[in-house]
């Protein structure tokens, strides 16, 4: 029924009132209130793996792409195409790298493809045509090769260029 | 703690990896940090097999067949080093596996060599590759190319069949039943190339050998009027495999230890 209300709770404590057509996103919750019979109003859904603040974003995102059609099942034909994320989408994930990471946990724990798709396209972006050197300061990776294997990485590279 | 992208999950960062082209991959995020070339290198080679590798092995061009091959066999070999679970239940699947049976029916000797190494190597693996082995059905093409006129192809074909019988008993008792013996004791009487006696030799003692369940000894009595002749080789290979070969025939029946004892080997041994 529209209009229906389900209670999100975060892993530390705060519930959130969702629509459940906005929650149903999630393929996680759907199948919890399909397959569990959660509908009532009263139930609460505990979400361990997700804290208050990722939670709101998440909400967030599902509010406003909650008339958005479902995304295409066929992950083999995942396309390479980075500039397709909405303005919106650019706007709501210019957020620090803790937080985007965060957000791409919650995605996936909450099975939401269209969200994780997006972000995991933002950090593709930001690692698209960079040196190593520029992906290292990005991220704030160090680099812990020895420079034995970083010769070794460079013979391994060989043999996947021979044609 | 904040969240990095080293904390991630490798199945998520898989995710992300989708969308960046192959040079991004090869050659700058391979070499950043241990953890995500390590990432890369699964990921990446597992791409091989899922597009470039697998379309060319299925195509109808020759070159592009033999280069997929001898590109899979490295993966093989690769992979078999490595230890990774994963990446082998990855790269050995039903699709390729009924690929590589159907190019063993090749005209081409070169396709038809070439396919047979790699599930060689397979079946020299793990025992989940051979179960898949033995699942597509490869005993009974292996047991008719024992039968073939190229040497190599017969050698190998042995080998494959002893790397599968000797896996476990069960499939040991897969290349027995398939009819494997009765061209094998061909071989080990008829051949006299030295590599494919030795290594028939094997395949004979992998046929015979295991305790749970013992081999059926009907299934292997045909071994015991041929004795004297295989006993009469002078290779020290040939000779050990066929002795511990023996060994085990003696333990499966009263039977066949005297059926053993009257075709008079003893004065040989």
């Amino acid at each position: 029924m529209a209009g229906n209300k389900i209670k999100l709770q975060s892993n530390d404590g705060d519930t959130f009132d969702v629509d459940v057509e906005i929650a149903k996103q999630s393929a996680t919750i759907k199948t919890m209130l399909e397959d569990l019979g959660m509908s009532e109003e009263d139930d609460v859904i505990p979400l361990p793996n997700v804290n208050s603040a990722i939670l709101k974003k998440v909400i967030q995102w599902a509010t406003h792409h909650k008339d958005d059609p479902p995304p295409p099942e066929d992950d083999e034909n995942r396309e390479k195409n980075l500039s397709d994320i909405s303005s919106w989408d650019q706007d709501f994930l210019k957020v620090d790298q803790g937080t985007l990471f965060e957000l791409i946990l919650a995605a996936n724990y909450l099975d939401i493809k269209g969200l994780l798709d997006v972000t995991c396209k933002t950090v593709a972006n930001m690692i698209k045509g960079r040196t190593p050197e520029e992906i290292r300061r990005q991220f704030n990776i160090k680099n812990d090769f020895t420079p034995q294997e970083e010769e070794q990485i460079k013979k391994e590279n060989e043999w996947c260029e021979e044609k | 703690m904040t969240c990095s992208i080293l904390r991630l999950p490798a199945e998520i960062t898989y995710r992300i990896l989708d969308h960046l082209d192959e040079s991004t991959l090869i050659l700058s995020l391979r070499n950043v940090c241990k953890r995500l070339n390590l990432i890369l290198d699964t990921y990446y080679r597992y791409q091989v097999v899922r597009n470039i590798l697998v379309d060319d092995l299925f195509n109808d061009d020759v070159n592009q067949i033999l280069g997929a091959l001898s590109k899979y066999r490295q993966l093989l070999n690769i992979v078999a080093s490595s230890k990774n679970q994963q990446l082998s239940i990855e790269i050995v699947n039903p699709d390729i596996v009924s690929r590589l049976i159907q190019l063993l029916n090749s005209e081409h000797d070169q396709i038809q060599h070439d396919a047979l190494w790699v599930l060689l190597n397979m079946a020299g693996g793990s025992s989940h590759h051979t179960k898949y082995l033995v699942n597509a059905g490869v005993i009974q093409i292996l047991i008719e190319l024992i039968n073939s006129p190229k040497e190599s192809i017969q050698e190998n074909a042995i080998w494959t069949l002893s790397n599968i019988a000797g896996d476990d008993c069960q499939c040991r008792d897969y290349v027995l039943n398939g009819g494997a013996l009765p061209p094998l004791l061909n071989v080990l009487s008829n051949s006299t190339r030295l590599p494919t006696l030795q290594t028939a030799a094997w395949c004979l003692l992998n046929l015979c050998r295991g305790t749970s369940p013992s081999v059926d000894v009907t299934k292997v009595e045909s071994v015991v009027p041929m004795l004297n002749h295989l006993l009469a080789n002078s290779d020290e290979f040939v000779l050990n495999d066929i002795c511990f070969a023996l060994s085990y025939l003696c333990q499966l029946s009263n039977e066949i230890l005297s059926a053993i004892i009257q075709v008079g080997v003893i004065p040989r041994l």
